[in-house]
C-alpha cells in the first residue's frame, strides 16, 4: 500500500457506505493541505478540527495523521518551534502502540522529530539524527514512496545545516534523479518543486551561481503547474537574482516585483531560503541597507518563533553582511556568540561565527 | 500560411457529449423539460395569442418502455429542426434571449436554455428518440428520429396541436425513470420553480409548484413552509430573504440580481454537522445543491436557496463557473448576510442569542479567522464552563476580570476544582478553537487577563509558611516524595498532587525508553527530550500539596497525640490525592493506591 493509498481507500469506502462523516475526514485533510502555504493558520485549524472529528468517530489512525500534519504545519509552514516538540514526541510514542501496526505514516512521524532536532542543534545531535535516519531507511519498503523522499530530504537538510554543502548538493542530485525516474508523478513533482528551491539556495551558498537559473526556471514551471504558491514565489525571486547578477536590470526588477508581491500575499512567514534570495537580490543591486533591514527582520522572526538554528543562520548572514559593510561591532559579535549557547554543543558553531565576522562565509 | 478545417467524428462527439458531459442520468429530464418550457415561452412571446396557456405533460408507458414529454409550445418548422435541433452547440433559446435582452429583459429572463446541447442529454437515458413537432408558424408537422448515431431521419409527421412531443425509448440503465414516484421526484428536484405547469399521466394537478416561495404574497410564511419541506426536520432560527444588491467594484458599482433566502438551522456541530451550503437555481432551473463556495467561509452555520441569473452554469449545468460574476455574487451574499446579522444583533437580541448559542462551536472557529466577524460575536459566543454555558461578559463578572481555562481533553477535574475553590468558573477550552478565541479576546481587551490552568494550577494556591506543617512534610519527604504546603479552596480537599505540563508525555517516554521500545537514534532524541523537560519543569513525579486551610490537615499538624494513626491518615491522604489526579497512574498503580488505603484503614480499625 502506498503512503497515501489508504486515505483514498478510506474515503471511497466511506462514500460507498454513505458515511458522510468519515468521508469528511479526507475532505478536511484535503482542504487543510490546500491551505498549508497560503494560510497556514487556517490549515492548522482545519487539522485540529479533523483531529477532533476523528476522535469523535473513533478513528485513531486519522487522529494520529492529523497530529502529524499539525506538527508538519508548525514546522514547515508556520516555522513555529515553540511548542512543537511535545506534540512530535507524543506522536513518536503513540505510533509505536499496537493499534498503529502497519500505519503507513510511521516514518513520517519519526522524520518530524528529526526535523525538530535539525533545528535545535543539527551538529550536536548529528549522531542521533544519522542513526534515526538510517534506522528509518532500513524500515523502508518499496511502496513507501513519500517516506523515501522525506528521509532523503532530511539527509539533505542535515548536510546543509552541518555545513557539508558538497554532500548536501550530492544528495539533492540523488533526489532529483530519483524523482525524474519515478513513475508516480504526484510525489515526484511535489518533491522536485521544493528540491529546485533548495538547489537554488545551495548553489548560492556554494557560489555556483551559474546553476541557479536552470533550477529556478525548471522549479517555477513545475510549481506554477501544480499551483504551489510559496515555492513559485521563491523561485521567481531566485530568477530575479540571476537577472540582477547578469546586469539585466529591467528583467530583474520585473521578476522581483512579481515575486515579492506573491510572497506578500502568502500568509506564511518567509523561509530562510526566501530571505537569502531576497537579500541576495538587494546585495547584488548594491542596496546593502535594505538587505540588512531584512536580515534584522529575519532574526527577530526566528527568535520569536523559537527557531534556534534559524536564528543562528540569520545571525550568521547578518554578520557576513555587516562585515561586507565594514560595520561589525563587538556587540553584534558578542550577541552572536551568546546565541550559540542555545545549542547543546555551542563550540560546533563558534568557528562559523568568527569566520562570518570577517566576511568569509557565504 | 495554410488554414485547415477540423474534422469532426460525430458519433464520438455525440457519445462524449451525451454520456460524459453529465454526471447524472436524471439531468436529461431537466434538459428536456427546460426545452419544453423555453418553447412555451417562445410561443407566448412570438405567438401573440392572448388566451394561450402553456403546459407540459409527461406520459409513461412502462410496458413499451417509453417516456414522452409533450408541450404546447412554439414547435419547430422542418427548417428550424435542421438549424437548431440538429446543429450541436446552436440553440434557438440563446439567440432569442440575445434578441430579447435589448428590449424585454423580463421576457429574456424567462428563457432557460443556453448551450444548444441539452437535447443531446436525451441519449443519456434513451436508446431511441422520436420528436414530433408542429410549429405555431404554420405548415405540416415533422417527425425527427435518431438512435444516437450520426444520422437522423426527418419525415412528415402527424400532430394535431401546435407543440412538440419527445418520445424516449428508455435504456435499461435508466429504468428508474419509468417509475412514477422517481420521475415525480426528479421533476420536483429540477423544475419545481419552472413557471410552466408540468402534469404527469394526465393528473389534474401539476407536479411542480411553478413559483419559488419568495415570490409568494406571504413570502415569509411560504419560505418557512418550503424550508420545512425541502430541509426536513429543520425549524430555522432565522431567515433572510435576499434582494438585489449593489456591490462596489474597482471602477464603479454593479447591481447583482439576487433572489432566494438564507436561513440558520437550529444547531450545528463543528466538523460533523456544518452547513455553509446553498442550493442554486439559475432562472428557476435547479443547478446544484451543497454549493459551498458562494457563502463566506465564516458562515458555516447558514444554509440557503438562491436564484441568480448572472451565475454562469457549466455546460452540463451541474455546477457554476467561478468567474467574476461568481465573485460578485459571493460579495453580495457576504455583505447582505453580514449587514442583516448586524441588524439582528442590534435589534433582535433574543434571536441573535439563540443563533449564537446553537452554533457556538462553528462561530467560534470562524471568528478566530475573521476580525470583523469576531467583533460581532465576541461577547455573544457561549463557552462550556464549570458553571454551565456562559458568554464572556457574564463569565468575567463571575471571575473578577480574568479568563481561566483548561485545555486538557482528559482529567482536568483538579484544575476545575481549584478554580471553583477560588470562586472562579473554569472554561473548557479542549474544543479546537476556544483557546485561540480567548487569546484573541484578551489581545483586544487589555484589561482582561488569561490564565491557563493546565500545568499552572499552582497559581491558584496561596503559599503559607511551612513551620507548623514541618512534621507532616518531613513524613512525606522521608519517602522521597516532593511535598509542600499551601492554602487553597475548597477547604474540604486535604491534599492534591499537581504535575507540570507535559508530565504524561515524559512519563510515557521514560517508560518507553525503559522498556527498550525505541531504536538507537530515536532513543537518543527521546532521552534528550526527557532531560530537557526535567530541566525545565523539575520533578515529573508531581508535587503533593497539603492544604493548610483544611481542618483535617491542621489537626494532623497540631495533634501530637495521634501517634501511629497520623502516619496512616497521611498515607490515605497521599493515595487519595494520587487517585484524584488520576491521569498519571497506570492501572496497576491505581490498584496499588487502593491497596494502601485499605491497609491503612484496616490498621486504624479496632482488632
Amino acid at each position: 500500500m502506498s503512503d497515501w493509498q489508504w486515505f483514498e481507500d478510506f474515503e471511497a469506502d466511506a462514500l460507498a457506505r454513505g458515511d458522510e462523516e468519515r468521508a469528511r475526514l479526507r475532505q478536511i485533510h484535503r482542504d487543510a493541505f490546500d491551505f498549508r502555504e497560503i494560510d497556514p493558520d487556517r490549515s492548522l485549524l482545519l487539522f485540529a478540527e479533523g483531529r477532533r472529528l476523528a476522535l469523535m468517530l473513533g478513528e485513531p489512525w486519522w487522529v494520529l495523521l492529523f497530529d502529524h500534519w499539525r506538527v508538519h504545519g508548525l514546522l514547515h509552514h508556520k516555522q513555529d518551534y515553540r511548542n512543537v516538540l511535545d506534540l512530535a514526541v507524543r506522536n513518536v510514542l503513540e505510533v509505536r502502540k499496537p493499534k498503529y501496526a502497519g500505519f503507513p505514516q510511521k516514518l513520517w512521524i519519526d522524520n518530524d522529530l528529526v526535523n525538530i532536532y535539525l533545528n535545535l542543534d543539527p551538529r550536536g545531535y548529528a549522531d542521533e539524527i544519522e542513526q534515526t535516519l538510517a534506522q528509518a531507511e532500513a524500515e523502508l519498503t518499496p511502496e513507501r514512496d513519500n517516506a523515501r523522499y522525506l528521509l532523503l530530504y532530511s539527509r539533505l537538510c542535515a548536510a546543509s545545516c552541518q555545513d557539508r554543502l558538497d554532500d548536501a548538493h550530492a544528495i539533492a542530485l540523488r533526489i532529483h534523479a530519483q524523482a525524474q525516474a519515478d513513475p508516480n508523478r504526484w510525489p515526484a513533482e511535489h518533491f522536485l518543486i521544493h528540491l529546485c528551491e533548495t538547489l537554488c539556495y545551495l548553489s548560492n551558498r556554494r557560489k555556483t551561481w551559474a546553476d541557479i537559473a536552470g533550477w529556478a526556471e525548471a522549479g517555477e514551471e513545475l510549481a506554477r503547474r501544480r499551483g504551489y504558491q510559496q515555492p513559485m514565489s521563491a523561485l521567481l525571486m531566485w530568477q530575479a537574482t540571476v537577472a540582477q547578477r547578469a546586469g539585466e536590470k529591467a528583467k530583474a526588477k520585473r521578476l522581483y516585483r512579481s515575486a515579492s508581491s506573491r510572497l506578500g500575499r502568502l500568509k506564511a512567514p518567509l523561509t530562510s531560503e526566501s530571505y537569502d534570495a531576497i537579500c541576495s537580490y538587494h546585495e547584488l543591486a548594491g542596496n546593502l541597507e535594505k538587505a540588512l533591514g531584512l536580515r534584522d527582520q529575519q532574526l527577530q522572526e526566528d527568535a520569536q518563533r523559537g527557531s534556534v538554528f534559524g536564528e543562528f543562520q540569520a545571525r550568521l548572514m547578518r554578520l557576513r553582511l555587516l562585515a561586507t559593510m565594514g560595520r561589525v561591532s563587538e556587540h553584534d559579535l558578542a550577541e552572536a556568540r551568546q546565541a550559540t549557547r542555545k545549542f547543546r554543543q555551542p563550540e560546533n558553531y563558534r568557528g562559523q561565527i568568527e569566520r562570518a565576522a570577517t566576511g568569509e562565509v557565504g | 500560411m495554410e488554414k485547415h478545417r477540423f474534422n469532426l467524428h460525430l458519433p464520438g462527439l455525440l457519445k462524449v457529449l451525451a454520456e460524459h458531459l453529465y454526471s447524472s442520468k436524471k439531468v436529461a429530464i431537466r434538459e428536456l423539460i427546460q426545452n419544453a418550457h423555453d418553447s412555451c415561452v417562445r410561443r407566448k412571446i412570438e405567438g401573440g395569442e392572448s388566451d394561450y396557456r402553456s403546459r407540459i405533460d409527461l406520459d409513461l408507458d412502462p410496458v413499451q418502455r417509453t417516456l414522452t414529454i409533450r408541450d404546447n409550445g412554439a414547435g419547430l418548422t422542418s427548417e428550424e429542426i435542421g438549424t437548431y435541433l440538429a446543429t450541436i452547440g446552436r440553440g434557438y433559446t440563446r439567440e432569442l434571449r440575445e434578441k430579447l435582452t435589448l428590449y424585454s429583459a423580463s421576457e429574456a429572463a424567462e428563457l432557460i436554455g443556453q448551450f444548444g446541447l441539452g437535447f443531446l442529454s436525451a441519449f443519456l437515458i434513451a436508446a431511441e428518440v422520436t420528436l414530433t413537432t408542429r410549429s405555431f408558424q404554420g405548415g405540416q408537422a415533422s417527425r425527427w428520429h435518431s438512435v444516437g448515431d450520426e444520422h437522423y431521419e426527418l419525415t412528415p409527421g402527424w400532430r394535431e396541436e401546435v407543440g412538440t412531443s419527445v418520445e424516449l425509448r428508455v435504456k435499461p440503465a435508466a429504468s428508474f425513470l419509468l417509475r412514477e414516484k422517481e420521475l415525480s421526484e426528479t421533476v420536483r428536484c429540477y423544475a419545481d420553480f419552472v413557471p410552466t405547469p408540468i402534469y404527469l399521466q394526465g393528473d389534474a394537478y401539476p407536479l411542480n409548484r411553478q413559483a419559488p416561495p419568495w415570490e409568494d404574497d406571504h413570502a415569509d410564511v411560504a419560505i418557512r413552509e418550503y424550508i420545512g419541506r425541502a430541509f426536513p426536520g429543520t425549524e430555522p432560527l432565522y431567515v433572510l430573504q435576499l434582494r438585489d444588491w449593489q456591490v462596489r467594484l474597482a471602477d464603479g458599482t454593479l447591481t447583482v440580481p439576487l433572489q432566494g433566502f438564507l436561513f440558520v438551522p437550529p444547531g450545528s456541530i463543528a466538523s460533523v454537522r456544518e452547513y455553509g451550503d446553498l442550493t442554486v437555481y439559475i432562472r428557476r432551473m435547479f443547478i446544484c445543491d451543497r454549493e459551498r463556495d458562494l457563502l463566506p467561509p465564516w458562515a458555516r452555520f447558514v444554509r440557503g436557496v438562491i436564484d441568480c441569473p448572472v451565475l454562469q452554469p457549466t455546460a452540463s449545468r451541474e455546477g457554476i463557473h467561478q468567474d467574476e460574476n461568481f465573485e460578485s455574487v459571493q460579495q453580495a451574499l457576504e455583505e447582505q448576510l453580514g449587514q442583516d446579522l448586524r441588524r439582528l444583533a442590534q435589534h433582535d437580541a433574543p434571536t441573535w442569542r439563540l443563533l449564537v448559542r446553537g452554533h457556538s462551536d462553528v462561530i467560534t472557529g470562524w471568528a478566530v479567522k475573521d476580525n470583523e466577524f469576531f467583533e460581532r460575536v465576541e461577547d455573544l459566543v457561549v463557552f462550556r464552563t464549570t458553571r454551565g454555558l456562559l458568554n464572556l461578559p457574564d463569565y468575567l463578572k463571575q471571575s473578577g476580570g480574568n479568563l481561566y481555562y483548561v485545555t486538557r481533553e482528559l482529567g482536568s477535574l483538579q484544575e476545575q476544582l481549584l478554580a471553583e475553590g477560588r470562586d472562579v468558573p473554569a472554561i473548557d477550552a479542549s474544543w479546537f478553537a476556544v483557546t485561540p478565541f480567548l487569546e484573541k479576546y484578551t489581545a483586544r481587551h487589555a484589561e482582561v487577563g488569561l490564565v491557563k490552568l493546565d500545568g499552572e494550577a499552582h497559581t491558584l494556591l496561596r503559599s503559607v509558611p511551612e513551620g507548623p506543617f514541618a512534621g507532616l512534610l518531613e513524613h512525606y519527604r522521608s519517602q522521597q516524595l516532593r511535598a509542600r504546603v499551601a492554602a487553597f479552596k475548597p477547604l474540604d480537599v486535604p491534599a492534591l498532587i499537581l504535575y507540570p505540563q507535559g508530565a504524561e508525555i515524559v512519563r510515557e517516554a521514560r517508560q518507553s525508553l525503559d522498556e527498550g521500545e525505541m531504536p538507537g537514534g530515536l532513543a537518543g532524541l527521546i532521552s534528550d527530550y526527557v532531560e530537557r523537560k526535567s530541566a525545565d519543569a523539575g520533578d515529573f513525579q508531581g508535587t503533593l500539596y497539603l492544604n493548610a486551610s483544611c481542618p483535617l490537615v491542621r489537626r494532623l499538624a497540631e495533634d501530637a497525640a495521634l501517634g501511629r494513626d497520623r502516619a496512616m491518615v497521611l498515607a490515605i491522604l497521599y493515595q487519595t490525592a494520587r487517585l484524584f489526579a488520576g491521569r498519571m497512574l497506570a492501572p496497576l498503580e491505581a490498584v496499588g493506591a487502593f491497596r494502601e488505603i485499605n491497609q491503612a484503614l484496616e490498621r486504624m480499625m479496632p482488632p
